[in-house]
C-alpha cells in the first residue's frame, strides 16, 4: 500500500487512536515508498507493537503476527510440509491405477500440501497485509537468517517447490527490546525507528486520548509526575501503559489531583521492582 | 545535494557511526521520496536510513544540525529598541520566556552573548565555557540544576520554572555554537560534536559525560550478561562420553538411545576484584565496579576490594540489589583505605592482600586488578603478585591509561604485568566491556 504524504500517515494514525510524532510518521511513509521494513526499537511499553496494529487499523489491512522466541525455527516461521497428507496421498496412489513414481512425486510436493506459517502467509496474501515480527531480539542470531530473504526480496525459497514471490508487498514491522545487538545484515535491510519515552506534552495527549473522561488538570499532573519519576535512576522506568493504568485507577477513585499520598499508593502500579518503589518513596518523604 | 550528503555521511563515519553503502543508497532514495522542503522531515528520513543504533542518535542529530541548520541563522524580525536595552536583560529574557516569544528571546540572547560571553576570534574555549559565563551573568548563579530529591508537589509547582531554564540554556548554547562557527570554526567543529559515550576516555571525562557513560555501562552490561549466558549454555555439554553411552545402552539391548556427555570443566568463575580508588583512577574503578555489579549473576561469587594505600573488602557494601550510587557513597565514606600517606603503593597492597586473603584465592578464582600501576616510586614487589598468580586460575590487569603511557615515570605495569595472564588497556567503556568479556 502507498501513502501520498507524511501528513496522510499522521492523520491516519491519529484516527486509529495512535498519537504519532513526526519521526514516526516520516518513517512509516518512507517504509511504504521505499518498500523497506521498519525496525522499531525501544524500552518496553512505549507503543512499538501498537504502532503496527494502528497502521493495520487505519489502512484496513489484515495483521499477521509472528511472535519470536528462542526456539523459533523454519517450520514455525516460514513453512512446513503437511506430512500426514503427503503420506495419505502416497498410500492412495498405491491403490490406484497410475503407479508412475514421477507422477506421484510431482503431486506430493504441491501447493496444497504446503502449510504456510506467518511469513509465507504474508507473502502469499491477496489482500493488503501488515506483517508484525514481534520481539525479534529474542531469537538467536543464527535464526535471524531465515528472516533475511523475506525482508529484502519479499520472497521465500522452498527447495522442493521453487521460489514464491510476493503478489503485493506487505508493510513489515519488527520490534525489539534491545536486549541484544541485532545482526548487521538484519539492520541493514530495515529502516530504524527509536521509540523512547514520550515528552510531557505527548504523554498528556496520550492519556487524554485513551481516557476521554479524565480532567485535563489531572492528566497534566499525572504526566508531570511520571516524567519526573522517569528521570530518576531506577531499574525499570514506568512505561506508557503503566501510566495509563494508574490514570485509570485515579479516575475510578475520583481523585482530583496528584498528591504525595496518591502517588505513594500508585507506586505499585507504576513500578515493578521493590527497590524502585522504596527509592521513590524515600525521596517523597525526604521533605517531611 | 549528493555532494553535501556524501560529506555529511563522511563526517558521521568519522564520528563512529557505521554507515554502509547500501544505507547510503537508501538515504538518497529517501531524499527523493520526502524532498528537502521541510528540514525536520528530511532529518527524520535520513536518521531512519543512516542510524541503526540508538546510541548514535545524539551524534547524528548534532552533526545534522551543524551541517544543515546552523549555517542558516533564523531570521529575527524583532529588533530591540534603544529604551528596551536599558531594561535589565534579565527581565527581558524572563518576559520573552513567559510569553513564549521565540524571536524576542533569540534577539535578547544575542545581546547577552555580545555582552557577557567574551567570545572573540582566537579566544574560543568551548561552548560550555561561554554559555556558563552568559548564564551566570544573567541569573546570578550557575546553570540551574534542580535537585530531584524534592517532594512531588514542590517539584510539580516549580516544573514550569525548570523547563524555562532548560529552554534558555538550550537557546544560549545553540546561539553560541552558531556564532562560534565564524569565530573559530575548527575548534567549534571539534567541540560541537559529542563523542559517542562509550568512546570517551575515563581519565578525561567531564561531569556531564560521566552521566551518559553510566547509562551506557548499564546497557552494555545487560547485553554482555545475555551474551555470556548464551555462551555458557552453548558449552553446557561436554564431549561425548563413549564408554558411558555404551554402558547406558546395555539397558536398551545394546542400542544407544541416550548419549551421555562429559560434564564441561568450564564453570562460572569466582571473581576477586582489587580496585585502586585513588583520585587519579577513581572514575575508572567506579565504572568497572558498576559493570561487575551488573554482571554479578554471571559469576559464582564476586568479592570486591578497594585500596588507596591500604586495602579493605567492600563486598558486603555492594551486595544485593542496593542502588549502586548509594553503595559507592558508602564505600567512599566507610572503607578504611586511606592510610597515612594517601598514595598507592602497589607492592605493599599486594603483599597485604596476600597475607590477609591470599589463602582464599584458589584454582577457581579469577583475579582482576584495576589500576594505573603508578607506584609513586615505592619499591616494586613482583613476588607478591607472582605468588597470587600461582594460586589463582587467571590474573588480569585492567589499565585505564593509554598504552603509550605505560612504564613511563612511576608506572610499573611492566614489572607486574609479567605475572599476569593479560594486561588490558581500558581507556573507555567500549574497551572495558571487551576486556570484561574476555575475562569472564
Amino acid at each position: 500500500m502507498t501513502f501520498s504524504s507524511v501528513d496522510e500517515v499522521m492523520n491516519g494514525l491519529g484516527n486509529a487512536q495512535y498519537l504519532a510524532d513526526d519521526a514516526i510518521a516520516t518513517t512509516v511513509y518512507l517504509s511504504s515508498q521505499l518498500k523497506k521494513p521498519v525496525l522499531v526499537e525501544g524500552p518496553a511499553g512505549t507503543g512499538k507493537t501498537e504502532l503496527a496494529k494502528a497502521v493495520a487499523r487505519f489502512t484496513g489491512s489484515r495483521l499477521i503476527r509472528l511472535q519470536c522466541y528462542e526456539g523459533l525455527d523454519e517450520s514455525k516461521a516460514l513453512y512446513e510440509w503437511d506430512y500426514k497428507r503427503q503420506l495419505l496421498r502416497i498410500q492412495a496412489a498405491g491403490h490406484s491405477d497410475s503407479n508412475s513414481w514421477a507422477a506421484i512425486k510431482s503431486d506430493v510436493f504441491d501447493e496444497e500440501f504446503l502449510l504456510s506459517r506467518p511469513l509465507l502467509e504474508a507473502i502469499r496474501a491477496d489482500d493488503p497485509v501488515v506483517l508484525l515480527i514481534d520481539e525479534v531480539d529474542r531469537v538467536e542470531v543464527e535464526t535471524e537468517a531465515l528472516l533475511l530473504e523475506v525482508l529484502s526480496d519479499y520472497q521465500v525459497s522452498i527447495p522442493e517447490f521453487g521460489t514464491l514471490t510476493a503478489k503485493q508487498v506487505p508493510m513489515v514491522f519488527l520490534t525489539s527490546n534491545n536486549t541484544r545487538d541485532l545482526s548487521e545484515a538484519l539492520k541493514r535491510r530495515c529502516l530504524f525507528l527509536h521509540l523512547g519515552y514520550p515528552s510531557i506534552e505527548r504523554e498528556q495527549q496520550i492519556i487524554r486520548t485513551h481516557i476521554p473522561e479524565i480532567e485535563s488538570e489531572l492528566a497534566a499532573s499525572v504526566a508531570k509526575a511520571v516524567v519526573t519519576i522517569r528521570e530518576m535512576d531506577l531499574q525499570k522506568h514506568p512505561s506508557v501503559s503503566e501510566t495509563l493504568d494508574w490514570a485509570r485507577t485515579l479516575v475510578l477513585m475520583n481523585t482530583t489531583d496528584v498528591t504525595n499520598e496518591s502517588l505513594r499508593e500508585g507506586l505499585p502500579t507504576l513500578l515493578k521492582h521493590q527497590g524502585d518503589i522504596e527509592k521513590v518513596s524515600a525521596t517523597l518523604t525526604f521533605r517531611h | 545535494m549528493l555532494a553535501s550528503l556524501l560529506l555529511f555521511v563522511d563526517e558521521l563515519r568519522r564520528r563512529g557511526v557505521p554507515i554502509s553503502s547500501s544505507e547510503l543508497l537508501d538515504a538518497t532514495a529517501a531524499i527523493d521520496a520526502v524532498g528537502l522542503t521541510v528540514v525536520e522531515t528530511t532529518r527524520d528520513a535520513l536518521r531512519s536510513c543512516l542510524v541503526k543504533n540508538a546510541q548514535h542518535i545524539d551524534v547524528f542529530d548534532a552533526t545534522f544540525n551543524l551541517y544543515f541548520l546552523f549555517a542558516v541563522a533564523p531570521s529575527v524580525d524583532a529588533h530591540l529598541d534603544d529604551d528596551e536595552l536599558d531594561v535589565d536583560l534579565r527581565e527581558l529574557i524572563n518576559n520573552a520566556l513567559d510569553a513564549g516569544d521565540e524571536e524576542l528571546l533569540i534577539e535578547a540572547v544575542r545581546q547577552a552573548i555580545a555582552q557577557y560571553a567574551g567570545m572573540v576570534p582566537g579566544r574560543f574555549f568551548g561552548v560550555d565555557y561561554h554559555a556558563r559565563r552568559v548564564l551566570r551573568s544573567l541569573q546570578g548563579s550557575d546553570a540551574l540544576s534542580i535537585a530531584r530529591d524534592v517532594d512531588i508537589e514542590t517539584s510539580l509547582a516549580s516544573w514550569e520554572g525548570v523547563k524555562k531554564t532548560e529552554h534558555l540554556e538550550a537557546v544560549v548554547a545553540d546561539e553560541i555554537r552558531r556564532q562560534s562557527l565564524t569565530v573559530d570554526s575548527r575548534r567549534a567543529l571539534a567541540d560541537a560534536l559529542p563523542k559517542r559515550p562509550d568512546q570517551i576516555d575515563f581519565l578525561r571525562a567531564q561531569p556531564q559525560e560521566l552521566i551518559e557513560m553510566r547509562k551506557t555501562v548499564t546497557t552494555l552490561g545487560v547485553k554482555l550478561a545475555s551474551r555470556l549466558r548464551r555462551r555458557r549454555r552453548a558449552t553446557n555439554r561436554g564431549r561425548l562420553n563413549v564408554g558411558a553411552t555404551i554402558r547406558h545402552s546395555l539397558s536398551t539391548g545394546g542400542v544407544p538411545f541416550v548419549p551421555v556427555f562429559r560434564k564441561p570443566r568450564r564453570s562460572r568463575p569466582r571473581l576477586v576484584v582489587l580496585a585502586d580508588v585513588s583520585a587519579s583512577v577513581a572514575s575508572f574503578a567506579r565504572f568497572t565496579l558498576q559493570l561487575t555489579h551488573v554482571l554479578s549473576g554471571q559469576f559464582n561469587q564476586v568479592r570486591t576490594f578497594v585500596f588507596v594505600d591500604e586495602i579493605d573488602e567492600v563486598t558486603h557494601l555492594l551486595a544485593g540489589s542496593r542502588d549502586f550510587d548509594d553503595a559507592m557513597a558508602l564505600i567512599n565514606g566507610s572503607a578504611r583505605v586511606a592510610g597515612q600517606v594517601g598514595h598507592s603503593d602497589y607492592g605493599a597492597i599486594l603483599s597485604s592482600f596476600g597475607e590477609r586473603w591470599g589463602s582464599e584465592v584458589d584454582a577457581d578464582t579469577t583475579l582482576l586488578i584495576l589500576g594505573d600501576a603508578r607506584n609513586n616510586y615505592h619499591p616494586v614487589r613482583p613476588a607478591a603478585l607472582a605468588s597470587l598468580a600461582g594460586r589463582a586460575r587467571h590474573v588480569y590487569w585492567l589499565n585505564p591509561e593509554p598504552r603509550s603511557y605505560w612504564d613511563t615515570a612511576d608506572s610499573v605495569i611492566g614489572a607486574y604485568g609479567e605475572h599476569c595472564n593479560a594486561v588490558f588497556e581500558c581507556r573507555n567503556v567500549a574497551m572495558l566491556a571487551r576486556a570484561v568479556e574476555r575475562v569472564s
